[in-house]
């Protein structure tokens, strides 16, 4: 059973899904018994989701979407066609 | 400075992996391969939206970042025999996204990339709301107080941070690449790409805190009923 420190100090790859199984299921006997550490991994999760949900907001301009397809039609006619 | 040594101008091609797509090699002039060249073409375009929100916030200029994404499609499509199977298209993108960026930026820049910053503690913003008497989180958890930053906020505070950090986040927390995609995008050691993506996660919460607290943010939160987060939780 890991304590408080082990389970932090797993936060960032336990969140970004990069443990193995086992360490993943050490991570999680540790918060649904430490409600303190819960709340963090809750709040960092919610960090995260707050960054990438802001992030992909953004799209291409349909201009470019334009532009590109000309471009790679262009470039790759010249390598299938030489 | 000895980590950042790796970019290279003309783009590897990434090793296969779970995001793989099966590419054939190499794309010559048959009927076969046409429709190859027209399938990997139609996989490649998906990505426009991703390339250029990740253009955009690491240029922080739209006409930078339509230039740039213009430039890796035909980086790419001219090198598009390069293409293999087990290719890892979207990380391939990214790649040739990464170098073209640090190539231009190096030569308008005239510096080499820093590994300056200046060091947060962890758990910043939790800490510092906490230290504030405020809760958080919340039992519903999109309705929590940093919920309540918009989007400019958030996607100004990224922009503050040093590129090679900023560039390692929104490779992870936007677009969901994995520690190693990231190492062989930006041609970093995995355990750089996590020293980086921390360090910069925990200076984002600076970011944030600071804007929350000259904003009137935090005052807001601590007074107003409305948008005050929940109080804690009687023990």
């Amino acid at each position: 059973m890991i304590n408080c420190q082990e389970a932090l100090e797993k936060l960032h790859a336990y969140l970004d899904r990069e443990l193995t199984e086992a360490e993943q299921h050490e991570v999680e006997t540790h918060l649904a018994t430490c409600p303190d550490c819960s709340d963090m991994f809750r709040f960092e999760s919610g960090m995260l989701r707050l960054v990438g949900h802001h992030c992909r907001a953004t799209q291409a301009p349909v201009a470019l979407h334009q532009r590109v397809r000309i471009m790679v039609h262009m470039v790759t006619e010249r390598k299938i066609a030489p | 400075m000895i980590e950042d040594r790796g970019f290279v101008d003309v783009p590897t091609r990434l090793t296969p992996d779970v995001t793989s797509i099966e590419i054939p090699a190499p794309i010559e002039s048959s009927e076969a391969n046409a429709a190859t060249a027209a399938e990997i073409e139609a996989e490649a375009l998906k990505q426009i939206d991703a390339l250029y929100r990740t253009a955009l916030r690491m240029t922080r200029n739209p006409q930078d970042a339509e230039d740039l994404v213009q430039e890796t499609y035909f980086r790419a499509f001219r090198s598009a025999h390069q293409f293999q199977r087990g290719t890892n298209l979207r990380a391939w993108l990214f790649k040739i996204l990464t170098n073209s960026f640090i190539n231009q930026y190096r030569k308008r820049a005239r510096k080499p990339l820093s590994n300056s910053l200046e060091d947060v503690e962890d758990f910043y913003l939790y800490s510092h709301l906490v230290d504030s008497g405020l809760q958080p989180t919340s039992p519903d958890p999109e309705a929590t107080v940093i919920d309540q930053f918009a989007e400019a906020e958030v996607i100004q505070a990224l922009e503050r941070l040093p590129v090679e950090f900023r560039q390692v986040v929104l490779l992870a927390d936007v677009e969901g690449f994995s520690y190693k995609e990231i190492a062989e995008i930006v041609a970093i050691p995995v355990g750089t790409v996590m020293s980086r993506l921390h360090r910069g996660r925990r200076r984002l919460q600076k970011e944030l805190w600071d804007y929350a607290t000259t904003s009137g943010y935090l005052g807001a939160w601590r007074n107003e009923g409305a948008n005050a987060p929940q109080s804690p939780p009687a023990t």
